[in-house]
């Protein structure tokens, strides 16, 4: 079981609990095999995370840390070069490259998990 | 006006002019005397505008909760006001077809949306009136390069090849080759097309906030929104580098970095769904 942000659900995803929406209305129940327009709805409603079955692979993704050191290397590189004329140091401009890299390091290990 | 831009851009016969459902729409929202019905009659008549306007005040965009059906309803959805604004972005993309494609014009759209998208999330967090203004100037933030693209090619094709090969920002090129750069004639173009000030504000100064004569809190939205949207890779306008980051603008901007993870999460939450609204051809 896994816990995914709507964003990133895709078609043939299998939900492991079921899903409520802000008033405690059921959307959808347990064991539901997701289809486009039921992840429409649910990044409509604003859901935060649902609960997926299987993806024992899968790690928490919004943690950099938890990506192989190689993979975040190659993030690194990636986004460092396309920042190359930001210089600020300021704070932001240190968490926006942060988000980038997770972002990247996400990208890679997805497209290295369909090899 | 810088003369050099209207020398060289502004021929009459050439420039593209906003659709006539708008400035219809304009002329109704501010006469105090047309009714919800009179504009919705407007609206109706204009079949693609209708349909994006529903799916809009369905969409995650407004986050309404229940199923918006009619016109009317979406007009109460959106509000009369922030109407003209939304009614402008579904169809400026229209004024643009026919563009020479220097760059894939649905990465170049994609961009704009999510520039728009981001500074609107912006101005609510932040409790800030209209906010649909923000969405539109982030539409129309590099509206100029279209411009500059459709009227000068040949030049625009030496700034691109430019790019590719200094690491200089596209803008820094448009200056140094053609004397001015896009957000010098997206200014122009909406002053040519007398939208409000404000707007010609948020396009003209975005790459640099602090310049700003009245809005400088809201061209500095437009400026962070344009670098955080630059910076996740969210579409393309010819642009290699994330932009520089102006530490003035964040600080008129109100915002604090804790902010920054709510504003990117909404941001991809409604990306994709607003992106097929604005971008789909069956429309």
């Amino acid at each position: 079981m896994s816990l995914k942000k709507p964003n990133d659900l895709e078609e043939g995803m299998v939900l492991a609990a079921d899903v409520f929406n802000l008033d405690g209305q059921i959307l959808f129940t347990k064991g539901v095999e997701l289809t486009a327009r039921q992840i429409d709805i649910l990044q409509s409603w604003g859901i935060q995370n649902v609960e997926i079955e299987g993806g024992d692979d899968a790690i928490i993704e919004d943690d950099l840390d938890n990506f192989p050191p190689a993979i975040i290397a190659k993030a690194e590189r990636l986004v460092s070069d396309r920042f190359k004329l930001a210089k600020s140091p300021h704070p932001a401009v240190e968490i926006i490259h942060k988000m980038c890299v997770t972002q990247k390091a996400k990208e890679i290990a997805k497209l290295e998990r369909a090899k | 006006m810088n003369p050099k831009i209207e020398k060289l851009i502004f021929k009459l016969d050439s420039m593209p002019t906003l659709p006539i459902v708008y400035s219809r729409i304009k002329e109704a929202v501010d006469d105090p005397d047309t009714s919800f019905e009179d504009i919705a009659r407007i609206i109706l008549n204009d079949q693609g505008l209708s349909a994006r306007l529903l799916r809009l005040a369905n969409s995650a965009f407004y986050g309404y909760p229940s199923a918006v059906s009619s016109i009317p309803d979406a007009l109460t959805v959106i509000g009369l006001q922030q109407f003209k604004n939304m009614a402008l972005s579904t169809c400026i993309m229209d004024v643009f077809r026919g563009v020479p494609p220097l760059v894939n014009m649905e990465q170049f759209w994609r961009k704009s949306i999510a520039c728009g998208l981001c500074a609107r999330i912006m101005a609510l967090e932040l409790r800030e009136a209209n906010s649909e203004r923000f969405f539109l100037g982030g539409l129309l933030h590099k509206i100029g390069r279209l411009i500059i693209f459709k009227e000068l090619p040949l030049q625009s094709k030496e700034v691109l090849q430019l790019h590719e090969e200094r690491e200089q920002h596209l803008h820094q090129l448009e200056t140094e080759v053609l004397g001015f750069n896009h957000a010098d004639v997206g200014g122009a173009l909406l002053e040519y097309w007398n939208l409000p000030n404000n707007l010609i504000e948020l396009t003209s100064y975005y790459i640099k906030p602090v310049l700003a004569k009245t809005s400088v809190q809201d061209v500095s939205l437009i400026h962070l929104a344009d670098f955080i949207t630059e910076a996740l890779g969210m579409g393309f306008t010819g642009e290699r580098y994330v932009p520089e980051f102006s530490d003035a603008a964040w600080g008129h901007s109100g915002l604090d970095e804790n902010n920054l993870f709510y504003i990117v999460e909404e941001l991809e939450r409604q990306y994709e769904e607003v992106c097929k609204i604005f971008l789909d051809k069956a429309q």
